[in-house]
C-alpha cells in the first residue's frame, strides 16, 4: 500500500491517492482507516506487500447505501475495515482450490466427522456445517463453523462452476437481552477481474450480503483513477 | 547491570501506578454531547442519543462525516409517541436512525425518497428464532438536504410517521448554525 497524501477533486469529495497492485485509487478521506476513531483503539498493522490497502466503511455509510442493512447489531456497530487486494497474483490466489474447502465437501481430513444441518437457518438463510470436534481458538469462547448456500455432498464431484463456497463463521454469546448467540462470518468478494475485498458481516445482515458486495464493489471501482496501469509488484 | 534492571523495574512500576491512577479519572469523565461536522454544518448530539453506550465510542473525537447514526431509546419514544411499545418479541425496541447529509451525487439517488419496505424477519436467537414484521423507512427532508433511514418492528410500525417527525425534530434541534 502506498498513500500519496495529495488530494484530488472527485465530485467535491476530498480524497487521498493510494496505490495497490499497480493501480491507483482516489480513496475518499472518510474511508481512510487511520482517520477512524477505531484506529486509536486497535490500530491496524501488518505487511501489505504493495498489493493491498485497508479502507473503512462505517456502519452509517453502509446503512445509508444498502436497503435492509442494520448499522447496529448485538449492541455493536457493524461496518469496519475492508481489506482490498489488487493484482494478477491475487487473482491467481483466488482462482486456486482451497484444500480445506475441498475436504469439507468430501467429508475427509479434518472434516471427516462434519455434521450437516439440512434445514436453512431462518435467521441467516444459510445451511450450517459443523466440524466435529468443534473448532475454536484458545482466546475465543465461541465456536467456529461454516455456513453455505448449498449443502455439500461427498458422493458428487466438487462443484467448480460456480465453485462451492462455504463461509467461515463464528458464534458467540450475544449481548442483547435474551440473545443466546451472535453469528459473524468472513467473506471474500470480487470487485473487478483483479480486485478482491474481504469483509465481515453479522447476524441479520448476512441475509443481504449480495447487496453489500455489489455496493462495495461499485464504490471501490469508482475510486480507480488509473485503469491503464497494470504493473503488478 | 543490576542498577539498570532496577531502573527498568522502577520505570515499569511508575508507568503501572500512573496508569492505575489515571484510569478511573478517564472513565469518570463527564459525558458531554458529541459534535458531528458535515458538509452542511454541524450537529451537537446529546449523549443520550448517541447510538451505542460503550465507553470506547464515547471517547471519539469530533466527527467529520456526512453519515452518522443516532438512537431514540424505547423509553424516550414511548414518552414522545403515544402507544409506542417499549418491549416486544423479547427485544427492547429502540430506534436506530441513519442520517445522511446529501452530496450532489447522493441527492440524485435519494431526492424525494419516501419509501417503506417490509419483510418477515427473524431475530438471531439460535436455536429458536422469533419471527416479526420489520419495516424500513427512508425519507428525504428537502430543505435540510438530509435523508434518513430507520427500521421499526411489529406493532410499532403503525407509528412510523410519528418516529419520522420525532427524528426530524431532533435533527433540527441539534443543528448548529
Amino acid at each position: 500500500m502506498a498513500a500519496c497524501g495529495n488530494k484530488s477533486g472527485r465530485s467535491n469529495v476530498a480524497t487521498v491517492e493510494m496505490s495497490a497492485g499497480g493501480k491507483a485509487f482516489a480513496v475518499p478521506t472518510q474511508h481512510l482507516t487511520f482517520l477512524q476513531p477505531s484506529a486509536r483503539v486497535s490500530p491496524m498493522s501488518g505487511p501489505t506487500g504493495g498489493r493491498e490497502l485497508s479502507v473503512h466503511f462505517s456502519a452509517a455509510w453502509l446503512s445509508a447505501h444498502i436497503d435492509g442493512y442494520q448499522p447496529i447489531l448485538n449492541k455493536g456497530f457493524e461496518g469496519g475495515v475492508v481489506r482490498v487486494a489488487v493484482g494478477s497474483q491475487i487473482k491467481k490466489d483466488h482462482a486456486r482450490l482451497h484444500p480445506p474447502t475441498v475436504d469439507l465437501w468430501f467429508k475427509r481430513g479434518t472434516y471427516e466427522n462434519r455434521i450437516i444441518m439440512d434445514k436453512r437457518e431462518s435467521n441467516t438463510g444459510f445451511y450450517v456445517i459443523q466440524p466435529i470436534p468443534y473448532q475454536s481458538r484458545p482466546e475465543y469462547e465461541g465456536e467456529q463453523w461454516h455456513l453455505a448456500e448449498t449443502l455439500p455432498d461427498e458422493s458428487k464431484p466438487y462443484p467448480e462452476n460456480p465453485r462451492w463456497r462455504p463461509y467461515l463463521c463464528s458464534r458467540t454469546k450475544g449481548l442483547i437481552e435474551e440473545a443466546e448467540v451472535f453469528t459473524r462470518c468472513y467473506f471474500s468478494a470480487k470487485a473487478a477481474d483483479d480486485i478482491f475485498f474481504d469483509i465481515n458481516l453479522s447476524s441479520e445482515n448476512l441475509q443481504i450480503r449480495e447487496a453489500v458486495f455489489s455496493t462495495l464493489a461499485n464504490e471501490i471501482n469508482s475510486w480507480i483513477i488509473d485503469k491503464g496501469a497494470n504493473h503488478d509488484h | 547491570m543490576t542498577t539498570k534492571i532496577r531502573q527498568v523495574i522502577r520505570h515499569s512500576l511508575y508507568v503501572a501506578v500512573l496508569g492505575l491512577l489515571l484510569m478511573p479519572a478517564v472513565r469518570a469523565e463527564t459525558p458531554g454531547p458529541i459534535k458531528i461536522t458535515t458538509d452542511s454544518g454541524s450537529f451537537l448530539l446529546p449523549r443520550e442519543f448517541v447510538a451505542i453506550n460503550l465507553w470506547e465510542t464515547l471517547k471519539i473525537p469530533p466527527f467529520q462525516t456526512n453519515y452518522f447514526v443516532f438512537r431514540l431509546k424505547s423509553t424516550y419514544a414511548e414518552k414522545e409517541i403515544k402507544g409506542f411499545t417499549v418491549f416486544e418479541n423479547q427485544f427492547d425496541q429502540e430506534v436506530i436512525v441513519t442520517v445522511e447529509v446529501l452530496t450532489k451525487k447522493r441527492l440524485a439517488v435519494l431526492e424525494g425518497i419516501n419509501s417503506q419496505q417490509c419483510r418477515q424477519a427473524n431475530h438471531d436467537l439460535y436455536p429458536q428464532s422469533v419471527p416479526y414484521k420489520r419495516c424500513e423507512y427512508r425519507k428525504h427532508f428537502s430543505p435540510e438536504g438530509i435523508a434518513i433511514k430507520y427500521q421499526l418492528n411489529g406493532e410499532n410500525n403503525q407509528y412510523f410517521r410519528e418516529v419520522e417527525l420525532l427524528a426530524r425534530e431532533k435533527l433540527n434541534e441539534w443543528k448548529m448554525d
